[in-house]
């Protein structure tokens, strides 16, 4: 899967997840840009891109994802 | 006695396991992690392990933060985790998404959040780039021999840094001693008000230590 393609399909997420409309994102996006992305909103996140997806991240994955990019690099991965 | 002080290694990490469980528990027989969430402490032996082993360095059980002082067999008598605390912002959510990750099957639980809330009520936040202490521990019949004084002195005086902080039960009158000794301070302190989270800790005040050491 292309990187651009996964952003997209990312972009939708987030959409629904932080029920945001206008927020864009990108490669460097992190927690603190986006209102709300707290520890519990983030295992919804994760559970919807694993959904999503049709992937289950590793533990290892999980602890190095900082950012939209990491998230994006790690799913391209396991593709 | 002679002893020196290294970086842990692989083969120390039952030692290291032993650590976290008997600073734990000073003062009391309880982990409040493993009350909170249900978890049976062979459990937790298992869960630390990993971690040491995976060595997870947004987390304080990874093996690159932590230090014994071993005998002249190599084998280790007392240990601490020291490490510098990141800014990064997501660190907590980190720690969150790990917890959640090693107790999957609790998640679903809905109260594992609130649960979660008062693992934090009784901590006490650590300040970003501040170096931290915890989890010293040294064998019952090495105390009192300034094992542990002389850890915490050669790490200060190794570091580049300043700021370094550490926390304590305010029964653990001994410990906070040994931490005035080397230079901390008292500068905060939460007292516990909740039953619930009284329970979870051997008494019901923790304080706060810093020491802005010399630079």
């Amino acid at each position: 899967m292309e990187k651009n393609e996964i952003l997209s399909k990312l972009q939708l997420i987030f959409n629904t997840v932080f029920k945001l409309k206008s927020i864009q994102i990108d490669n460097l996006t992190s927690a603190k840009d986006v209102e709300g992305w707290d520890s519990f909103t983030h295992l919804v996140l994760i559970q919807e891109v694993e959904k999503d997806f049709n992937i289950e991240f590793k533990l290892r994955e999980l602890m190095r994802m900082e950012n939209v990019g990491d998230m994006i690099e790690i799913i391209a991965s396991k593709f | 006695m002679k002893y020196k002080i290294r970086k842990a290694e692989i083969k120390d990490i039952p030692f290291l396991i032993q650590s976290v469980f008997q600073s734990e528990k000073i003062g009391t027989d309880i982990i409040s992690y493993c009350t909170l969430f249900d978890i049976p402490e062979n459990t937790l032996s298992e869960q630390l392990n990993e971690a040491f082993i995976e060595d997870f360095q947004i987390l304080p059980w990874s093996l690159t933060h932590w230090y014994v002082s071993v005998n002249e067999r190599d084998t280790p008598l007392a240990a601490l985790a020291y490490w510098r605390e990141p800014e990064i912002s997501n660190s907590e959510i980190q720690k969150f998404q790990y917890l959640s990750f090693i107790n999957k099957n609790k998640v679903t639980q809905p109260d594992f959040m609130n649960r979660y809330d008062q693992l934090k009520q009784i901590a006490i936040n650590r300040e970003p780039n501040h170096y931290q202490f915890d989890f010293l521990f040294t064998e019952d019949e090495y105390r009192g021999q300034g094992i542990m004084f002389n850890m915490m002195n050669v790490l200060i005086n190794e570091s580049s840094t300043s700021n370094f902080q550490i926390q304590v039960l305010e029964s653990n009158s001994k410990a906070k001693k040994l931490y005035e000794r080397i230079g901390f301070v008292e500068n905060k302190r939460i007292t516990l008000s909740g039953l619930k989270e009284k329970k979870l800790l051997a008494d019901n005040t923790k304080i706060n230590m810093i020491f802005y050491g010399k630079k």
